[in-house]
């Protein structure tokens, strides 16, 4: 078998990815009020994560995005706490609560959270909120990661990515507005959720190459085979899926270390 | 683990006006897909009939996969008042003859109301002909769909098969309670992205209200085939979801009434 139907084959039989390194950089955790999410909590979670062979998952709260950032935050420390193998944690601020974003951020940090997610247009602000200046200046320190639900306009992001050089921006929802500051930046990644539409995968590693590309499902919310499929049957190298996959996300990860 | 048969009931050919395609627009072009990523047969419909002009659109589609047997056709229909289609029947027993399988309605990018298609649902009831709705989704968390009119007309016509595509994928709240109340509707997966949502589904009312669909040509057909290949559910409900609900369905089309 040629080696770019492999991953095609393994999607199509619905086998775990057991002995590839998968990280999910973008996934959610708890019950969501918009709609019923069946197996909503940390068992539920390991079990979709163990049934695709995804090894570890970047973990934020569903309850941060609209609501209490601080019990999301809680839900998510529990379960680095329990299952630190298998999860990395994400703290969510809010811009609305400017005065508390640096203690939050720092609570957290303390708990074993070392990343962050901003999802500002579910608070009802603005990508360019003056109050996520102190966020970003936190993540250039601290060599975080910023994982973004939209993190605006190709101007600003681009300014911010220049700006705050030791973080690293990554764009949670595949937005092709953001795929010409690849090349001109070193710290702006795109996350694959959701691979959805023909060709999207292919057009990417076309653009810019696989090296910036994170595989992130967003389940609980969506399904992880959904996003998962989208880059195993891409007509793209086994070597770049593998990067996509995972071996990207571990570079990212290693990275932050530095400064642990 | 098994090879899945996949069907899939919601795919079209045809240039499309709204985007480039970025598969060829003919027949050929939809079977080297489904060739690439192990589709086995697909029910199409033709975008031109969608975008432009059904009875355009049907003809077009009749005559384009005429000789590829592993595509059966789809017309899309409008109701009968302003009298740019036949009659119920004699438009059915057309249908039957140049075997197509199955009809689709755009009652919101078409302009009218599903109240007023119960001369053509009576028709395709007797000859268990399925119908396809399409509300034209937009944005996956906004939808269209007019669950309520889905709901009469699966009460009105029990023998009806109605498929619904492009709902909502955050709807399960309120498609849950129609999904028990009639036995006779089935959700096309295209749009359904929730986590484990058809392995939600299969548990609570059965793998046989599950039909998978691509979208193709916008869509990525990988994230489907994974959808069901992943699912954990059983593989003989993986293999009903994927396409032998489907195939079931069309053998229950009656040709002679």
């Amino acid at each position: 078998m040629s080696e770019k139907l492999i991953f095609l084959k393994m999607a199509q039989l619905g086998m775990p990815l057991k002995n590839e390194l998968v990280i999910d950089c973008h996934t959610h955790i708890g019950p969501f009020c918009d709609f019923h999410i069946t197996w909503n909590n940390v068992d539920g979670m390991i079990e979709h994560m163990d049934r695709l062979g995804i090894s570890k998952a970047g973990l934020m709260s569903f309850a941060g995005l609209m609501s209490d950032y601080v019990l999301g935050n809680n839900l998510v420390v529990d379960a680095v706490h329990r299952c630190p193998e298998r999860f990395i944690g994400f703290t969510i601020v809010n811009p609305n609560y400017p005065d508390d974003i640096i203690p939050e951020l720092e609570r957290c940090r303390a708990l074993g959270l070392l990343h962050i997610k901003l999802i500002v247009q579910y608070q009802n602000c603005t990508a360019d909120d003056p109050n996520l200046i102190r966020v970003f200046e936190y993540a250039d320190k601290k060599r975080y990661i910023i994982l973004g639900h939209n993190l605006g306009s190709e101007e600003f992001l681009y300014k911010i990515a220049l700006e705050f050089k030791n973080a690293v921006f990554i764009d949670g929802h595949f937005c092709r507005q953001h795929f010409p500051l690849i090349k001109k930046t070193e710290n702006v990644f795109i996350c694959t959720c959701s691979p959805n539409i023909f060709g999207c995968i292919e057009e990417a590693v076309n653009e810019f190459g696989a090296d910036r590309l994170l595989f992130g499902s967003d389940m609980l919310y969506l399904d992880g085979a959904l996003g998962l499929g989208g880059i195993l049957c891409a007509r793209i190298s086994d070597e770049d899926k593998r990067e996509i996959l995972g071996l990207n996300m571990r570079n990212l990860l290693e990275r932050g270390k530095v400064d642990e | 683990m098994i090879e899945l048969n996949f069907f899939d009931v919601n795919c079209a050919i045809g240039r499309q006006g709204t985007f480039r395609s970025q598969i060829p627009p003919d027949a050929k072009g939809l079977l080297d897909q489904m060739e690439y990523y192990g589709i086995k047969d697909a029910l199409v419909y033709h975008a031109v009939a969608r975008d432009y002009h059904p009875v355009v659109g049907n003809e077009k589609l009749t005559t384009e996969i005429d000789s590829y047997n592993s595509l059966k056709g789809c017309w899309v229909l409008l109701p009968t008042y302003t009298k740019e289609m036949p009659p119920p029947r004699v438009l059915v027993k057309d249908m039957l003859r140049k075997n197509i399988r199955a009809i689709r309605l755009f009652s919101t990018r078409h302009l009218f109301s599903l109240k007023d298609c119960k001369d053509l649902f009576g028709v395709l009831e007797e000859y268990r002909i399925p119908v396809i709705l399409d509300f034209d989704i937009t944005h996956i968390c906004i939808d269209k769909t007019d669950w309520q009119e889905v709901r009469e007309i699966c009460i009105q016509y029990p023998s009806l098969p109605v498929i619904v595509v492009h709902f909502g994928l955050r709807s399960n709240r309120i498609f849950y309670p129609l999904l028990s109340e009639v036995n006779n509707l089935y959700l096309e997966i295209s749009n359904y992205w929730i986590c484990r949502g058809i392995e939600a589904i299969t548990k609570e009312f059965g793998a046989e209200r599950l039909l998978f669909g691509t979208n193709m040509p916008l869509y990525n057909p990988g994230c489907f085939i994974a959808m069901v290949s992943y699912a954990n559910i059983p593989d003989k409900d993986k293999q009903l979801i994927a396409g032998d609900n489907l195939r079931n369905l069309f053998k229950g089309i009656k040709t002679n009434v």
